[in-house]
């Protein structure tokens, strides 16, 4: 090794110096075996190099729990993804921009939104396994009895599917900015969509006829139904539906998980297309005043994004999911 | 190599590399904006000269290493010279104050019970360059001294000897916080 210093195991403080450089590395772990043995040995004898070493670990303790390590926010490595996908040709710049890129934070929120991804234990698929992350849906009853659509149904009903407005927009047009943007909007009653409904099962038969994939809206404690929407990116479809949680906004979309995995359309990063196939959920909460959360169900890819705190929209999306799971 | 194979091996070699540079990158930028332009900068490089890359060396190295030139070309330039104290004054400095009175005995407790992060925060980001990268990629992003050896293109003891002075300094630095707010009686 260069630079190395040369050392030898002594009680007396003048040798010291030589030992200060070797108490970083044993802090972190840096030292051989042979050398380790050789300080350990001082560092018994020497209460200087002991309160040195306690600082120094002291110190690197401090900085890692002041500053921690962050991870890339998922709009950020999306939007990285994409661009290389394009300079590789392998997306096509004016296809209707990924739902999940172009992601920008809007004024509403001013921060870097938050995305997680929520397992759905409380939909009907018993086969799979349960959810790895979460504790707070562990208490969910796990007999469930929803009644299971055909995969037979859907194809057969896909002939009749009225037709829905294209989203027309720039580029950079993007679901979920929209409803970034919308959110207030919708509180206050000055924009509407298109379905205005508070009645559940009218607002599932208006946006299950417009769909060729299941669509569920869940019962939540503190979630008001404000209504539902269903819009055209090329040549997929997504369902929306709105709702108000204690005066903020959540949107839930709806897609077909197929249009991820085989259309060009939509786009998600393998490693979190794997998390959401295994029956997981990632969890990135890097804002807590949003929140973006996605689970996968027979099919369906659902995704809520809300400006309410992660944490309440986790709970009441919990809450939704037991009620589903109870009927 | 044809560009959607050349754009699948990057995706599997070094997309997976994305956070620990995002860190650093967020780290001396201190700014979200700033760290993710960086961030999609090193990457559209990195992918553009992707067959540059050596194949079997160190790939999280590689990354950073465009990170930090990209770092200088956009952010040293707008600096104003002679801000950060120069290394070897540091190093005079840090000469003269190596275990000498930071061996109070409660130094360790009375730090981390008395500093708030930013305080910590803000003493790490006044460390002059050459120590503050070191002490980023050790002690934030945990990375082994090989690795940043292989970053800053050092032999292995300088690492360890920049991160040894880089915490003295900030120990001094923190330890000079603490007093100021009272909690440490001055020695
Ligand atoms: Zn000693």
């Amino acid at each position: 090794m260069p630079n190395a210093t040369t050392f030898t195991a002594s009680s007396d403080f003048s040798s010291c110096n030589q030992y200060s450089e070797l108490i970083t590395a044993f802090v972190d772990g840096e030292l051989h075996t042979e050398e380790e043995t050789t300080f350990r040995s001082h560092l018994h004898i020497c209460s200087r190099c002991q309160s040195s070493y306690e600082a120094e670990i002291a110190t690197k303790n401090l900085i890692h729990t002041a500053v921690p390590p962050l991870k890339t926010p998922w709009r950020v490595r999306a939007d990285i993804i994409e661009k290389i996908r394009i300079e590789a040709g392998v997306e096509k710049q004016q296809n209707p921009s990924p739902v999940f890129l172009w992601w920008k934070p809007s004024l509403a929120f001013g921060g870097a939104l938050a995305l997680f991804l929520i397992s759905f234990l409380f939909f009907f698929n018993q086969e799979k396994e349960p959810p790895k992350e979460i504790s707070i849906l562990q208490n969910v009853p796990t007999k469930v009895e929803e009644k299971k659509i055909a995969s037979s149904d859907i194809t057969s009903s896909t002939a009749s599917i009225p037709a829905v407005e294209p989203l027309v927009g720039t580029s950079q047009a993007n679901v979920l900015e929209e409803s970034m943007t919308d959110f207030d909007l919708y509180l206050q009653g000055k924009k509407k969509p298109k379905k205005t409904s508070r009645e559940s099962n009218e607002l599932q038969q208006f946006l299950s006829s417009r769909v060729n994939f299941p669509v569920k809206l869940p019962q939540m404690k503190d979630c008001e139904l404000l209504g539902g929407d269903v819009q055209e990116y090329g040549s997929e479809r997504i369902a929306k539906v709105m709702y108000s949680h204690r005066g903020q906004a959540m949107t839930l979309y709806q897609t077909s998980l197929a249009a991820i995995d085989e259309g060009d359309i939509f786009f998600l990063p393998e490693s979190i297309r794997t998390i959401l196939k295994e029956g997981s959920w990632y969890v990135d909460k890097s804002d807590p005043k949003c929140c973006v959360t996605m689970w996968v169900e027979s099919g369906t890819l659902f995704y809520a994004v809300s400006n309410a705190n992660s944490q309440e929209i986790m709970q009441e999306l919990s809450t939704g999911f037991q009620t589903v799971s109870k009927k | 190599m044809d560009l959607k194979q050349k754009q699948k091996e990057f995706e599997r070699e070094a997309v997976p590399q994305m956070d620990v540079l995002y860190s650093y990158a967020y780290h001396i930028t201190n700014d979200h904006d700033d760290a993710q332009d960086l961030l999609q900068e090193t990457f559209l490089k990195a992918f553009r000269f992707w067959d540059k890359f050596e194949k079997g060396t160190n790939l999280k190295a590689w990354l950073f290493r465009i990170m930090k030139n990209s770092y200088i070309n956009r952010y040293r330039k707008e600096k104003k010279e002679g801000v950060s104290v120069s290394y070897d004054e540091v190093e005079d400095f840090v000469e003269t104050i190596r275990d000498e009175a930071y061996h109070s005995e409660n130094l360790a407790e009375s730090l981390s019970k008395n500093l708030l992060d930013d305080e910590v925060a803000r003493a790490l980001e006044s460390l002059p360059d050459e120590f503050r990268t070191v002490i980023l990629l050790c002690d934030i992003e945990g990375l082994p001294y090989e690795e940043i050896a292989e970053f800053i293109q050092c032999p292995i003891g300088t690492v360890r000897s920049r991160i040894h002075r880089g915490r003295k300094i900030l120990q001094q630095k923190l330890q000079t916080y603490a007093k100021k707010k009272g909690y440490i009686a001055n020695a």
